[in-house]
């Protein structure tokens, strides 16, 4: 019952951002950035729904469960947001000009020490198997963290739209955090709360990429 | 490897084959991909029976995390090889990705049946509508995602990627759903997802028309 609860939570928390995001960010005529934001908050929301319809079927996952694609597909799309939507919205001369390749490393190594750590610490029983599915999980968010670094050390000059990029990428980035203190803190075990934490969080993504496509029109 | 999937997959494959030899053009394409979707349906049925036997997991535990899994990949391939070879435009990837869909709905539809024995109208009815618009929506997102993202190799494997699991997710769903005592659920799920799309596309391009008719009357 809990699990229901939480999880309806979440899932009605995103499902509401998605719709309001898919209205305002993608029949809008928005740029690719930030209709990417959206569909990553849509894989998310519907992976809530696989929780909740999974609950609901009593359908019993031992080793691996499809769950974890979706979690891959969420952190995905976001690695695609970040790294074609950022030359998309600046061109590449201007990305390679401005924003420095190697400091943005930092965020990548960040990433991977702690959940090496997180790893360690986890109550890690089902072998091999399940820790090279984690490692699938988290390997974009490792690889998406470098870009999301990346634009938030773009000097600001005179292009407004980088004001609402930046917003997201912290906004990204603070998500990563979460998931991976989740993973350190339970030791992978399910902290339900987390579901909600993370929706509301998806919900304030979509909230500034419409603020961001607004701006980008004006 | 004799099996009821191939013996099926013969008995369309064959006529539909000799329809390539007299077809031109893009009706030759779409009969291409109806055959190919087909050919991926016994390719991952076999797989699926391969993962059977070799892990020991049950029926249930397949349908929901194994078999989207396989199915998706399999049904993406023929989509993958057309975009990098052609690159086609957005309309004509959407129609070969649909056709993929559809080929692999009716085989799996047809052997499902078959092996069912006797069943009801009203369950074959349900069963070929939700089966059939599940995996049409499904190749479809891909496709159409695969269209978006092809021309950088980053944002390709990232893209492509998110695309599956939505396709993989949406089609776990649809299984848990028709497994359980919600069958009637889960085969609304895709009658519902399309009538979305549709009557979004539908009002979105009545409004750009519009939109396009009014600038044109403007300037003139």
């Amino acid at each position: 019952m809990p699990v229901l609860l939480f999880e309806s939570i979440a899932f009605g928390i995103s499902l509401i951002a998605f719709i309001y995001g898919f209205f305002t960010v993608y029949l809008s005529n928005s740029p690719m950035y930030f209709k990417l934001m959206v569909s990553a908050v849509g894989c998310y929301t519907l992976e809530e729904l696989w929780v909740i319809v999974n609950a609901i079927c009593g359908v019993e996952n031992d080793t691996f469960s499809i769950r974890l694609i979706g979690i891959i597909g969420c952190y995905c799309t976001f690695l695609t947001a970040s790294s074609r939507g950022l030359t998309n919205l600046l061109g590449k001369d201007a990305v390679n000009k401005k924003a420095p390749k190697y400091a943005a490393l930092i965020a990548p190594l960040i990433v991977a020490l702690i959940f090496a750590f997180g790893l360690s610490k986890a109550q890690i029983h089902q072998g091999l198997f399940f820790i090279a599915i984690l490692m699938l999980v988290f390997l974009p968010m490792v690889l998406d963290s470098y870009f999301e670094l990346r634009s938030l050390l773009l000097p600001m000059d005179e292009k407004k739209m980088l004001k609402s990029i930046k917003l997201l990428n912290i906004l990204v980035l603070i998500q990563y955090v979460i998931s991976l203190s989740y993973m350190l803190i339970t030791g992978m075990n399910t902290l339900l709360v987390m579901d909600v934490v993370s929706a509301v969080g998806m919900a304030l993504i979509v909230i500034v990429s419409r603020k961001g496509a607004l701006i980008w029109k004006a | 490897m004799e099996s009821l999937n191939l013996t099926i997959f013969i008995c369309l494959a064959i006529p539909l084959s000799m329809t390539l030899l007299m077809f031109k053009g893009h009706s030759r394409m779409l009969c291409a991909f109806l055959l190919s979707g087909m050919f991926m349906c016994v390719f991952s049925g076999e797989i699926n029976g391969l993962v059977l036997n070799v892990s020991g997991y049950d029926t249930q535990f397949l349908a929901v995390n194994i078999a989207p899994l396989v199915e998706e990949i399999t049904k993406a391939l023929p989509i993958i090889f057309i975009a990098f070879l052609i690159k086609p435009s957005r309309q004509k990837i959407a129609e070969f990705a649909l056709m993929v869909g559809v080929g692999f709905a009716t085989l799996e539809n047809i052997s499902l049946l078959v092996d069912s024995g006797t069943i009801s109208l009203g369950y074959a009815f349900l069963r070929a509508i939700g089966a059939g618009m599940m995996h049409g929506i499904c190749t479809l997102v891909v496709g159409l995602a695969m269209f978006s993202v092809i021309e950088e190799k980053m944002v390709f494997f990232s893209g492509t990627i998110s695309a599956l699991s939505i396709a993989m997710i949406y089609h776990s769903i649809y299984n848990m759903l028709i497994t359980s005592k919600y069958m009637v659920l889960g085969a609304l799920l895709p009658i519902i997802t399309f009538t979305l799309i549709m009557i979004v596309s539908v009002t979105h391009f009545r409004k750009i028309s519009a939109q396009k008719n009014k600038d044109i009357s403007k300037n003139t």
